[in-house]
């Protein structure tokens, strides 16, 4: 069968090949394959990386892309993404495949998009001149390996296997009349596919490692190779000589983009960001006010001060808030910080804080130098254990173990520590604050903390704990 | 909210809300959130401290709003999927932090080369390295302009609150799809990290540049001839125009022409020239007090608003300082800087690096230029200037003018 030749685009040709390069007869394959399958050359993506195989997609005329080294399954696979119903076949050589992209043809296997990768696999990076690659074999010479090659050669059909890819097989130049069968399967695989085709590089390989002539490369490819069924039959002596090819892997798995779609379309709504309606202000006018949540990892102090400044902006006001944290998912230091004033608010982070609420001793210590004469201090002394007041309010109020004790949940200590605030501090409205704490936490614990506000609240306005 | 000037508008954006809306998000929900109104539908994203939140946004809103996201195996090819889904006809973006930016350099590099529109927000962190993982600076503000081999322009644009978060992310698909380039788009951990107060716009007060779709048939279709403002027009992948895409020096057809010295230099000047010869459209920037102002201070990011409000405090003291935000870092609003600074006798540029934008203030101003002081305010510990540090340092380069 021939090729369509309105699928070349007659204005990069001629090729960039050298004479006795296997490249022609890969793309040759690929035009006559996809005549046979009657594609359309609009629904065709041809995307490379780089390097002399890089050029193929030059030569036909289809949607054709040359990316960087190493990249292209990342291009192609945002291709993919976006027109699921194009066919988009990779042409990658050894060293951009295996060497610079091999983190991403693990993850293209892994991924299973549909799409195929032919890797023309010549064992040598031939566009520079003839280094070694992954692919080159033990021993072999190259411009870059003048003492024979130290390094071991990548299988990359069993990568591709382990990896996921849905179907992989390999084959040669030697064996052109095979090539459009092995790549008609895999266009038709709804998966990654991937087929090797080993070919001759005369230029970088051929010369450097005494092949005299390109017959000679080919007849490598004729006595090298085996079919996969005759290569089980052999002993492992002889199948140290050998290489295998045919199909290795052919298999039915769930698709990337199909997976997707199924999630995507098991999405009921979209969740739009939560409105807060704002009353208009009462008047009264807070300045700036500057307040700092300091515990440990895991407290809920970045939740106090979201639900603080939620409150503020119910109220009219404006709230900045701002947090610092260590390398630690849980434990490890703190800092939640609210800013809160009557418009907008320029510089983000608190100065000197008209108030600390100290959750751990450690973070007393660290933050109670940054509280302003006159400011307050509000300490839970389950942890905080020793206060020093000078020139500041104290407030100490064992939040926690109330928390633990009276409502059995410790870890309310953080709304109950905003009750605390509203009821201490005459501009939070209590009911904003409500409204906020239900806004933010899920129903199931609506009762726990409403509990925990009241309570603060009612700790706050009175005189428990010692000031 | 920033306003773009647009050719055209898009009749549908989609998933907006139909009214305004008050809201408490953080900066980095609000450059999702933004990016779904400026209609984007690609995000490729890999986790990075301080920049997740964004991929975790968008996580859901993708798939909520009919668009595709992938979480990818690294920076790397985060850059080449969002640059191959917007080829294929996709509006795409992607995030990361200092570290990750530096691995997405080449790949900038190929989306300015075969100028293809595309956001890249670095929501910079402490470097060089691993550095400071999750405090803030304004340490790629060169990276932006320079990181990628190779003579180009870019555009980058610095936001400096929660509702610029959502607006400028708008803002960078517009100038992106304008001028086929990627966008940089450049929050500090400060802003990216921080909650505020945002009102989002309803539908219709959005305004999208779209696509530049070709206006010719297929068959007289160059893909990179360009128009009157030097920008090609720009035809999807599978729509019917077939090409040959190239991150080798290419002629107008799109093929390579690496020994035609005249091609690659049209190439080049041509890609600096279509931002550079706009860069009136381009500039964004915002200044105060600066017709009378014997101080002027040059500030960017977070460190603008410490900036904005130590200005506040001079003024009230009875001290001329002025403040001058450049918006697009690049191209720098230089002509407007020029004119901003004539009555100062000196400019102070705080930023949270060791003088990175103060060194293109410098350039701008020119090695002639003796009468005005550049005064560089530079913090690399991983917080934020404090507006007493702007205040101290105009009064003291005053007393020494």
């Amino acid at each position: 069968m021939s090729f369509d030749k309105s699928f070349l685009r007659q204005s990069e040709l001629p090729t960039i090949f050298c004479p006795g390069c296997g490249h022609g007869v890969v793309t040759q394959a690929f035009l006559r394959t996809v005549k046979e399958l009657g594609w359309d050359k609009d629904d065709v993506f041809s995307v490379s990386g780089i390097g002399c195989s890089a050029r193929i997609p030059a030569y036909c005329n289809t949607s054709s892309v040359q990316t960087t080294h190493g990249r292209a399954l990342a291009f192609a696979t945002g291709m993919k993404m976006t027109r699921p119903e194009k066919h988009v076949v990779l042409f990658l050589g050894d060293g951009d495949c295996t060497a610079i992209g091999g983190n991403h043809f693990l993850h293209a296997c892994r991924r299973n998009i549909d799409m195929t990768v032919i890797i023309l696999n010549n064992y040598i990076y031939g566009m520079t001149g003839g280094q070694a690659s992954p692919a080159t074999p033990h021993g072999a010479y190259s411009s870059t390996s003048p003492y024979g090659n130290i390094d071991e050669q990548i299988d990359i059909c069993q990568v591709a296997v382990a990896a996921g890819a849905s179907f992989v097989a390999r084959s040669t130049v030697y064996h052109a009349q095979q090539l459009p069968g092995i790549m008609k399967k895999a266009f038709n695989n709804h998966g990654l596919s991937v087929i090797e085709v080993l070919g001759p590089c005369p230029t970088g390989f051929g010369r450097q490692n005494k092949f005299r002539d390109v017959g000679e490369m080919y007849d490598f490819l004729r006595d090298a190779t085996v079919s996969t069924a005759r290569y089980e039959q052999l002993s492992p002596e002889e199948k140290e000589q050998k290489i295998p090819i045919g199909i290795f892997r052919d298999v039915q798995r769930p698709e990337y983009i199909d997976k997707y779609n199924a999630m995507a379309a098991s999405i009921k709504s979209r969740k739009e960001p939560e409105h807060i309606e704002c009353k208009s202000s009462d008047g009264g006018q807070i300045g700036r006010f500057e307040l700092t949540f300091a515990g440990s990892g895991g407290q809920g102090l970045v939740l106090a001060g979201i639900i603080l400044s939620e409150t503020m902006i119910r109220q009219g006001k404006f709230a900045v808030h701002t947090q610092s944290y260590g390398p630690e998912a849980r434990g490890g230091s703190s800092k939640s910080e609210v800013v809160m004033g009557d418009g907008d608010i320029d510089y983000p982070e608190v100065l000197n804080a008209d108030l600390l609420v100290a959750m751990t001793q450690a973070s007393y210590d660290k933050y109670r130098k940054d509280v302003k004469k006159g400011g307050l201090i509000i300490a839970d002394t389950t942890y905080v254990t020793t206060v020093e007041q000078e020139d500041v309010n104290c407030l100490s109020i064992p939040i926690s173990q109330i928390c633990s004790t009276d409502l059995g949940d410790i870890r309310c200590a953080n709304i109950m520590t905003l009750g605390i605030l509203a009821g201490k501090l005459g501009f939070i409205e209590y009911d904003a604050l409500r409204e906020s704490v239900l806004a933010r936490l899920a129903p199931k614990l609506h009762d726990l903390n409403i509990k925990a506000l009241e309570a603060g609240y009612a700790l706050g306005r009175g005189t428990v704990g010692k000031e | 909210m920033c306003n773009f000037p647009c050719d055209s508008i898009l009749d549908e954006v989609i998933c907006m809300s139909k009214e305004r809306k008050i809201c408490f998000l953080q900066g980095n929900e609000a450059c999702a959130e933004g990016a779904i109104a400026a209609g984007a539908n690609f995000y490729a994203g890999y986790p990075i401290t301080p920049a997740t939140e964004i991929a975790e946004g968008l996580s859901r809103l993708m798939p909520e709003t009919g668009g595709k996201f992938i979480q990818m195996e690294d920076e790397l090819s985060c850059m080449g999927a969002i640059i191959g889904a917007s080829m294929a006809g996709a509006k795409s973006m992607t995030a990361t932090s200092g570290p990750g930016f530096s691995l997405m350099q080449e790949n900038i590099g190929y989306a300015v080369m075969t100028e293809t529109p595309c956001v890249v927000v670095d929501v910079q962190r402490g470097g060089p390295s691993t550095g400071l993982p999750t405090l803030p600076a304004q340490a790629d503000v060169m990276q932006a302009r320079w990181g990628i081999h190779g003579d180009h322009a870019i555009i980058a644009l610095a936001p400096a609150s929660v509702a610029e978060m959502f607006s400028m992310t708008i803002d960078c698909f517009n100038l992106a799809e304008k001028y086929r380039t990627p966008v940089i788009f450049l929050p500090d951990a400060i802003i990216g990290h921080m909650r505020e107060k945002v009102e989002l716009p309803a539908d219709d007060e959005i305004q999208l540049y779209p696509r530049r779709k070709p206006s010719v048939p297929p068959e007289d279709f160059k893909p990179y001839e360009p128009c009157e403002d030097g920008v090609p027009e720009m035809a999807n992948m599978g729509d019917g125009y077939r090409f040959y895409v190239t991150g080798c020096v290419h002629d107008e057809t799109g093929s390579p022409k690496m020994m035609q010295p005249k091609v690659s230099d049209a190439l080049i000047r041509r890609l600096e020239g279509k931002i550079v010869n706009n860069r009136d459209d381009i500039v964004r920037y915002d200044e105060k007090y600066t017709e009378d102002a014997e101080v002027l201070v040059v500030a960017y990011g977070s460190v603008f608003r410490s900036a904005q409000s130590a200005v506040e405090a001079l003024r009230k003291d009875g001290i001329k300082a002025g403040y001058f935000r450049p918006i697009t870092l690049w191209p720098s609003p230089d002509r407007e800087f020029l004119r901003a600074v004539e009555s100062a006798r000196a400019v102070v540029v705080p930023e949270m690096n060791l003088g990175q934008y103060a060194g293109e203030l410098a350039r701008i101003l020119g090695a002639n230029e003796v009468v005005r002081k550049l005064v560089p305010l530079t913090k690399v510990n991983g917080e934020l200037i404090r507006p007493d540090e702007i205040y101290d340092c105009v009064k003291n380069v005053l007393e020494e003018a």
